[in-house]
């Protein structure tokens, strides 16, 4: 058994990493966020992930992860030379192998081209096994930018008629792409009795439309803002259901098979829960 | 007297006369013997005979056109009906051509494509909401058409859209523009069909398509 685990070990370090951008097409469903949770919860499952954010002029990442204050060069000061790519990457505070590289907050997205994000990633998968890219929102340059140097996507879209429309953008451009990369969907954001009410498209309405492969779900819950607020990935929380399935989501990537969550699991949790405060057990 | 060589044939046709124009001799040549015949068959006070003409292979510009006009006119006995030729032009073929290609696009057209095409065309997919299909012929969408529509673009009436699951977002014939009612959204239609009709764009089940629209998709097939 040692054995075979240090062979599976071997492999991973000869094999070159995977590059994965997180993209949307429209702003605030949840990139930044996403890509912060799946790259925790890849580096809690033991592998080695570089997190890099694209999103010049704007940029969140640092701060959803909790390391704003620790980081000192960006992704412009390495293109630009000013200091070498080692440099730039911020390790975070609860793992070992687990490494961001900051967008600059001060310049724009044509501060960087996509053939120089396309170096810098290609020296990242040497080193890590999963190089997690943060795609800005548009279509624009910085979007080009974030997908030079991507061999996957992962397409988050909420239960919301525009978001949906602008992933059916995004998913066109992919698949058009020199890189011919195959995009696979996360929805954000899930409130499942909006979806059985019929106020929110539903899984199944937003997979007929967009029709690729549905990488995980995530419920909608307050405690991802809360994490966000104090720079812990929900992920960390062994015991949150968005957390939960953020894990299953890295596991899919991993090569898994994990099923789907239990949309109705949570309305019933939720109304025993009170049942249980009514009845003062808690 | 020396038999003049005649080059226009004439024959009844249709309650009216057929005139064969020779396809060989020159302008001038069947001109003048257009004029003869006509003299020649001219009646005193008889109600004008239509005339329609046959060219065969002779292609027929606008001044041949109107010089053979002049010549009908000037005779009362005679008028001018109309006028047939196996000739057209490269332009005209291109766009008789045009008009009757068939393209196939493969894969769903997703937001923010646009297709446009001269003809009609297949997609073997869907249509998404925010892709547009524009299409001087027909549209007809192998998978969901949730998109932008217009076929018959540029005029043709008799262009239909037809869908396995219809529910377009936008959708026009030939300028048409269906408006959908506030109160009664069009609900989608399974094997739909939407075409011109007296009020606007109809909506229909494919089986329940009028037989004159069922010509439409014969045409189609047969082009296909």
């Amino acid at each position: 058994m040692e054995q075979v685990k240090e062979q599976v070990h071997m492999e991973a370090k000869t094999n070159m990493g995977r590059a994965i951008v997180v993209t949307s097409g429209k702003g605030g469903v949840g990139k930044t966020t996403t890509t912060a949770n799946i790259g925790t919860a890849l580096a809690l499952m033991g592998h080695s992930v570089c997190l890099v954010d694209t999103d010049i002029g704007l940029r969140n990442l640092d701060i959803v992860l909790g390391l704003d204050n620790r980081s000192i060069y960006n992704i412009v000061d390495v293109v630009t030379g000013q200091c070498k790519l080692h440099q730039a990457l911020v390790r975070d505070k609860r793992f070992e192998e687990m490494y961001l590289l900051p967008a600059a907050q001060s310049k724009d997205k044509s501060s960087v081209t996509p053939e120089q994000v396309k170096a810098i990633i290609d020296t990242l998968k040497l080193e890590y096994d999963f190089v997690l890219i943060d795609c800005p929102a548009g279509i624009e340059q910085g979007f080009m930018n974030a997908i030079a140097g991507a061999d996957e996507a992962v397409v988050v879209t909420t239960p919301e008629k525009a978001a949906v429309q602008d992933a059916d953008r995004i998913i066109g451009m992919l698949e058009r792409s020199e890189r011919n990369i195959v995009p696979k969907l996360v929805i954000n954001r899930v409130r499942s009795h909006m979806m059985a009410s019929g106020d929110m498209l539903d899984i199944d309405e937003i997979m007929r439309i967009l029709s690729i492969d549905l990488l995980g779900l995530i419920i909608d819950d307050e405690e991802v803002i809360a994490a966000s607020h104090r720079g812990v990935p929900v992920t960390m929380n062994p015991d949150n259901r968005a957390g939960l399935g953020y894990r299953n989501i890295a596991r899919r990537i991993l090569g898994e098979s994990v099923p789907l969550l239990d949309l109705n699991e949570q309305p019933q949790k939720g109304f025993f829960v009170k049942l249980k405060k009514m009845l003062g057990m808690k | 007297m020396i038999e003049r060589k005649r080059y226009v044939t004439m024959k009844g046709h249709r309650g009216g006369l057929a005139v064969y124009v020779n396809e060989r001799c020159s302008v001038d040549e069947f001109l003048d013997d257009l004029e003869l015949t006509l003299a020649d068959k001219s009646v005193e006070n008889g109600r004008a005979v239509p005339i329609t003409f046959f060219f065969g292979r002779r292609y027929v510009d606008e001044g041949v056109l109107t010089a053979v006009e002049s010549i009908v006119a000037r005779h009362d006995s005679f008028s001018f009906k109309g006028y047939d030729s196996e000739c057209i032009t490269k332009d005209e073929a291109k766009a008789l051509y045009g008009e009757r290609t068939f393209h196939y696009f493969g894969g769903t057209a997703r937001s923010g494509h646009v297709l446009d095409v001269e003809g009609s065309i297949v997609i073997i997919g869907d249509i998404n909401p925010g892709a547009v299909v524009h299409a001087t012929g027909s549209i007809y969408c192998l998978g969901a058409l949730r998109g932008t529509v217009h076929a018959g673009k540029g005029g043709n009436t008799e262009a239909v859209i037809a869908a396995s699951v219809l529910q377009p977002k936008w959708i026009a014939v030939a300028g048409t523009v269906h408006e959908e009612p506030e109160d009664a959204p069009i609900p989608a239609l399974d094997m739909g069909c939407a075409f011109l009709g007296e009020d606007g764009v109809e909506f229909s089940r494919l089986q329940t398509v009028p037989l004159a629209r069922m010509d439409q998709f014969a045409i189609d097939s047969e082009r296909g």
